[in-house]
């Protein structure tokens, strides 16, 4: 009987780590998709310095600088000022696209431009005064595309960004605030 | 409210031909567009007055333009309300319709009729590097067209003052521009921007009664 007990508890552990390893290959699956996206993230990043004039703020922002939620305006977002240059479907945001992006823009958090986060520490000020505004892109579209808001004094903009191969550029923009 | 809704009318001084009832005079920059939104069902522009503040670099905002939900949203700075002249308030408001009536284009892209913006895209292309790159594209444009903006400044003052003036204001806003940087006697424009602004002894204008 007793022996019977032990095969039976036996069998249900391994009845129980039968089930458990789809949600550990789940977990997993999802750790390395996170990595793969902040590391896009710090891609973009590093794009931004390497690429604008002047330095960034070394902390990123996640509003207007009226205190606006960023999120609020997506459904404003609205690249036509490209459509010379480049194809409506790669401009044109779907409705699962805008939700998702609305989501991350409500999500987004302030983070430290520092060493983690990007190889260009001479772009980075303390200083508001001499720096401009970024806040963490959001990558989307099988990590191709991404979504990030710059402000200076004058104005606010969404910019659009496009991975063609390994490497990050801006392809447009779209205005949230000008003075 | 009042400056608004001023602006919103056509040139009753400047008729060719004498008011017979049926002419309802002549169209200029802030009309045109305040008429634009008026009639379009899809699109409105809001004003709301409130304290916009001062940029880190000590830069105090006058006005501001945000698109929102259903149209655009023309934010007034109260310092500039309470403080300026009316001269300049209706100079901000002209500033910021021009801001709007961009974005108006941009929703309604169509390829059959996009001079405006192609024009805007050539110039974005070429500050596209830029910080503020859609602030120095739009104020790039607008500089195209400060004669306009002062004609309407102009008609909103009953061509009180001379055009020189109406041009020197019109200038505010858009010091970025390439071809503001080339003008001469630069002081004398912000001296005149100054004064309306702040209600100096020099400003030509009153304060909103």
């Amino acid at each position: 009987m007793k022996d019977m007990t032990k095969s039976v508890q036996k069998a249900q552990n391994v009845h129980n780590w039968y089930y458990c390893w789809p949600i550990l290959f789940l977990f997993v699956g999802c750790t390395v998709k996170m990595n793969a996206v902040q590391a896009e993230e710090h891609a973009i990043i590093d794009y931004i310095l390497q690429n604008r004039k002047g330095k960034v703020f070394h902390k990123t922002i996640s509003t207007t600088f009226f205190g606006e939620g960023l999120d609020q305006f997506t459904g404003t977002i609205n690249f036509s000022l490209c459509s010379d240059n480049i194809d409506s479907t790669e401009t044109k945001l779907t409705i699962s696209e805008m939700e998702f992006l609305e989501m991350g823009l409500r999500e987004l958090k302030t983070e430290k431009v520092n060493g983690k986060l990007s190889n260009f520490p001479e772009k980075i000020t303390k200083s508001k005064k001499d720096g401009y505004f970024i806040s963490m892109p959001i990558v989307f579209r099988n990590r191709k595309h991404a979504i990030y808001y710059s402000e200076t004094y004058g104005g606010g903009q969404f910019n659009l960004l496009v991975k063609k191969g390994s490497r990050w550029e801006g392809s447009c923009a779209s205005m949230i605030w000008v003075e | 409210m009042g400056i608004i809704n001023k602006l919103a009318l056509k040139d009753m001084q400047r008729l060719t031909v004498p008011d017979i009832g049926q002419i309802d005079g002549t169209g200029h920059l802030s009309q045109g567009i305040l008429d634009l939104f008026d009639s379009s069902g899809n699109y409105d522009i809001t004003f709301k007055v409130e304290q916009l503040g001062t940029t880190e670099n000590g830069n105090e905002l006058n006005g501001g333009t945000t698109p929102i939900s259903g149209g655009w949203k023309i934010k007034l700075d109260s310092d500039l309300v309470n403080n300026g002249t009316q001269l300049s308030i209706a100079k901000t408001i002209i500033h910021e319709s021009v801001h709007a009536y961009i974005g108006y284009q941009l929703a309604n892209y169509n390829p059959l009729n996009s001079d405006i913006v192609a024009d805007l895209n050539s110039l974005y292309q070429k500050f596209k590097n830029e910080n503020n790159s859609l602030n120095l594209t739009q104020h790039e444009f607008m500089s195209q067209y400060v004669d306009a903006l002062a004609y309407s400044l102009a008609v909103w003052d009953n061509h009180r003052l001379t055009m020189d003036y109406y041009k020197m204001l019109s200038w505010g806003g858009l010091e970025s521009s390439s071809a503001y940087q080339v003008l001469n006697n630069k002081t004398n424009f912000q001296n005149a921007i100054q004064n309306e602004r702040y209600d100096k002894v020099s400003a030509k204008s009153t304060k909103c009664p």
